[in-house]
């Protein structure tokens, strides 16, 4: 070989080792992989108490469970810091962990309300600009602490967290409960944004869910390495145990469902210690309110981001009985929004389209007889139309557009010197918005008409 | 026709390229800067129709580019600076070669310094920085010495990547798209887009090393063809380049980024194998990034040798690693991110244009009353 030839291949030699950081190279089992991170106000002013959810890798493969020398295992162990800085927070879980932690695997950013409620814009900057932070991984507000939902957080059918984060967040497509999951990158934009507000969803700890005798004694379970978490949360009730709602259902309207509620009061009892339910409501960098779930469904689809739901719409002929209801199921939302502009003044006409197919009536009207469908169609239509204007005033009260009209506010505009002078944001809580939603039913299931009545019970009645 | 004897032309092995792979070189080396704080750069100056800049500020530079092809194509096997010296006289084309030579090395150079910190941000957040510019450096001076035919063909396959890279992140992002991004459809307003127009044309300043790689060209017609696909190229690339950014970070959120179309590829998740898009891109933006080094070099080095008449091909491998070492200090001598995309967008390349909108023009019209008077000459009696 060539003296060129040799000095070419010791060159790449060289730089082979060089380039791929062979002198500081980190090996895997020496860093400690945040799976969740979580952010609430510090016990004092200035100060912020940053939660890291880190799995535990050796107790995730083949499906964890208890190690016959040590006893019970974590599937991951959950550390709070106070600093003044995220950044600072881990420095400081690095020398209790012994390990260099890493948010390259980052699945979840959550914010706990009081913290979003008194401003995130300067932290949500920090976060979108720290070098291991992928601008995809979801962001939600914790109803409540974000330290309390990461120490819990985690579903009896999975063993990961970060596995139980990924699917609870395909359960929008099937629900449309809650907000595809905004991502630390969109959130960073809107919080930038002239034209639209930021939005999250919220995830709460379920209205069952009551400390374990080991977490108000002696501390988190999670963190002390004792005992699972997830165990310590009863995913099978015990017999006898009843649903105690948050809510009184009594007082609810005969239209009103539970899925009208915000996670942390949704009756239930069992399954999984939190629930991903509703929207976080944003002006600029502060939280300002909140939507229930149906309301969160009207505003995708007002948005056109509305995929799957399922509604319970008042039986339109018998107005009295709350027990009768439409089972209906949507498929997609067309929205057409029209914007016109006359001064300061904004009109705004939505219209809606829903496709809807019968699921389950509960009703003891004959609604496939097709003289029903336009009185089904306008039960339907009422029902969503009532959601979506009482979304609506919530969401001008708050001054949150989170509905992206100022999108279409901006096409009225040539430049964008002119739009943003117009302030759209603080313009929409006094923009005149109409509604109308215009449903269509398709399928109507695989029985034709409801249970028949015998004659002997209706004489019975009478 | 041949390189090699003429005086102040030199021969390089193999130095004989097809219009497609001048195209190519000249499309990487304009384009390169896409992939750093460009997108952004427009964004600041033209808001929500940043998109419409390269398409706008190529028809704006139609004369002076018309006046370089035709210049070109009236002297044959020439470079810009020997025509320069042919029709104005040795100062003038010393002149035009110095300014010439500095700028190709003010844009490597800052767009090196650009690259470094990119890649000690996100990729190799830990290797020394001097380690990485040499060892690009090192790499992009081993190409260059192999001549313009070898950088030709390299340049060609790296383009095909880039257009593919740029057309794969553009279908793997759409469904991330927010057009209303682009909307009010006049940006900063009339005004400010003309003046943007027109002073951006300087983003094509990276087209004039055809001025030395002409003569290198198989066919000397084929500079006309080169420039156009260039240009045309380019005003595609960036212009979807610039698109994609705007419509994934709302204007004005793009303003703030440094990389942005990184950042897209970052946002790009297709399910747990494909979630690290950029890994496709880092690869494709370090060849460019070294492809665009060596047209720098090569353009630099051929401008230097014709501006100081040297004719030895050892003095221009000599020369080409002179201009590395200096492509080198530049790019270590730009301390920050901040500083090189100032030195750059703020400097380099608006008050290029002044240089631009003169220089082929100047020729041009020198080349017609050369002609004219010599025209006169000969039906004179006698």
């Amino acid at each position: 070989m060539s003296r060129r030839k040799w000095l070419i291949s010791v060159v790449l030699v060289v730089t082979a080792f060089v380039a791929s950081g062979c002198w500081d190279r980190v090996e895997l089992e020496d860093v400690a992989w945040v799976q969740a991170i979580g952010f609430d106000k510090g016990p004092v002013e200035g100060f912020l108490s940053t939660t890291m959810e880190i799995g535990v890798p050796r107790n995730l493969r083949g499906g964890g469970g208890p190690t016959p020398s040590a006893g019970p295992s974590p599937h991951y162990v959950t550390i709070t810091v106070v600093s003044r800085t995220a950044l600072e927070a881990l420095d400081l879980a690095a020398l209790n962990l012994g390990r260099r932690v890493s948010l390259v695997h980052a699945q979840l950013f959550l914010f706990g309300e009081e913290l979003a409620r008194s401003d995130l814009r300067a932290l949500a900057q920090a976060v979108d600009r720290f070098r291991e932070i992928r601008g995809n991984t979801p962001v939600a507000i914790a109803h409540g602490h974000a330290e309390d939902l990461l120490r819990v957080n985690i579903s009896p059918l999975e063993v990961s967290p970060s596995r139980f984060l990924m699917t609870i967040m395909q359960q929008h497509e099937q629900t449309g409960l809650f907000e595809k999951a905004t991502f630390v990158r969109d959130f960073v934009n809107l919080v930038e944004s002239s034209s639209s507000s930021p939005r999250c969803p919220v995830l709460s700890l379920a209205s069952d869910y009551k400390p374990s005798t080991s977490q108000t004694g002696g501390g988190a379970a999670g963190s002390t390495g004792a005992e699972d978490p997830a165990e310590s949360f009863p995913s099978s009730p015990q017999v006898g145990e009843r649903v105690e709602p948050k809510v009184d259902l009594g007082q609810f309207t005969p239209s009103q469902n539970t899925t009208d509620l915000e996670g942390w009061q949704v009756p239930i009892a069992g399954g999984g210690p939190v629930v991903m339910m509703g929207l976080a409501l944003f002006q600029g960098g502060k939280m300002v309110g909140t939507l229930t779930g149906e309301e969160t469904r009207t505003v995708l689809m007002a948005r056109n981001d509305f995929e799957n739901g399922s509604f319970a719409v008042p039986d339109p002929t018998a107005p009295g009985k709350p027990d009768l209801s439409l089972g209906v199921g949507a498929s997609g939302a067309k929205s057409k929004v029209k914007v016109t502009r006359d001064g300061d003044q904004v009109g705004i006409k939505v219209d809606i389209e829903v496709t809807v197919t019968y699921l389950s009536p509960k009703t003891q009207t004959d609604f496939s007889d097709p003289r029903m469908t336009p009185v089904a169609e306008t039960a339907i239509e009422d029902y969503l139309k009532s959601i979506l204007d009482r979304t609506i005033g919530k969401c001008q009260a708050a001054g949150s557009d989170v509905f992206e009209f100022g999108d279409r506010v901006k096409a009225t505009f040539w430049t964008w010197p002119e739009f943003e002078a117009f302030a759209w944001l603080s313009k929409f809580p006094t923009a005149k918005i109409e509604t109308a939603f215009h449903a269509k039913i398709v399928r109507y299931g695989l029985d034709l008409g409801p249970l028949v009545v015998p004659p002997s019970e209706n004489a019975r009645r009478q | 026709m041949s390189n090699g004897n003429r005086k102040g032309q030199l021969h390089i092995p193999g130095g004989h390229i097809g219009w497609i792979e001048a195209t190519a070189m000249l499309l990487i080396y304009s384009t390169v800067k896409t992939f750093y704080a460009f997108p952004s750069t427009i964004s600041k100056l033209a808001g929500t129709t940043a998109w419409s800049v390269p398409i706008f500020s190529a028809l704006a530079s139609v004369f002076w580019l018309w006046a370089l092809v035709s210049v070109l194509k009236a002297h044959p096997g020439e470079d810009i600076i020997a025509i320069t010296r042919s029709l104005m006289g040795p100062y003038a084309a010393f002149g035009f070669g110095t300014v010439f030579c500095l700028i190709n090395i003010g844009i490597v150079g800052t767009a090196a310094a650009e690259l470094l910190q990119a890649i000690g941000t996100t990729l190799l957040p830990t290797t020394p920085p001097f380690f990485l510019v040499a060892l690009g450096f090192s790499v992009i001076t081993y190409v260059s010495i192999h001549g313009v035919e070898v950088l030709g063909r390299v340049a060609a396959i790296v383009a095909v990547l880039a257009v593919g890279l740029l057309a794969l992140t553009t279908i793997l992002s759409i469904d991330m798209w927010k057009p209303a991004s682009l909307l009010p459809l006049l940006g900063p307003g009339i005004g400010p887009l003309l003046k943007t127009y027109g002073v951006r044309q300087a983003m094509y300043l990276e087209v004039l090393p055809i001025g030395v790689l002409a003569p290198y060209l198989r066919k000397p017609d084929d500079s006309g063809r080169t420039v156009r696909w260039a240009v045309g190229a380019t005003a595609v690339y960036s212009a979807l380049a610039i698109l994609i950014c705007e419509v994934m970070f709302p204007y004005p959120s793009l303003n703030l980024m440094v990389e942005p179309l990184q950042r897209v590829t970052r946002l790009i998740y297709l399910g747990r194998f494909f979630q690290r898009f950029d890994a496709v891109l880092s690869p494709v933006w370090l060849l460019s990034a070294m492809v665009h080094g060596s047209v720098g070099v090569v353009a630099t080095s051929l401008g230097a040798t014709s501006t100081l008449s040297l004719s030895s091909p050892k003095t221009l491998k000599l020369i080409i690693v002179v201009v590395a070492a200096l492509m080198t200090v530049v790019a270590i001598l730009v301390p920050n991110l901040a500083l090189a995309i100032v030195a750059d967008f703020d400097l380099l390349h608006p008050y290029s244009v002044i240089l631009l909108d003169t220089w082929p023009l100047a020729l041009w019209a020198a080349g017609r009353l050369r002609g004219r008077a010599g025209r006169r000459k000969g039906d004179s009696p006698g």
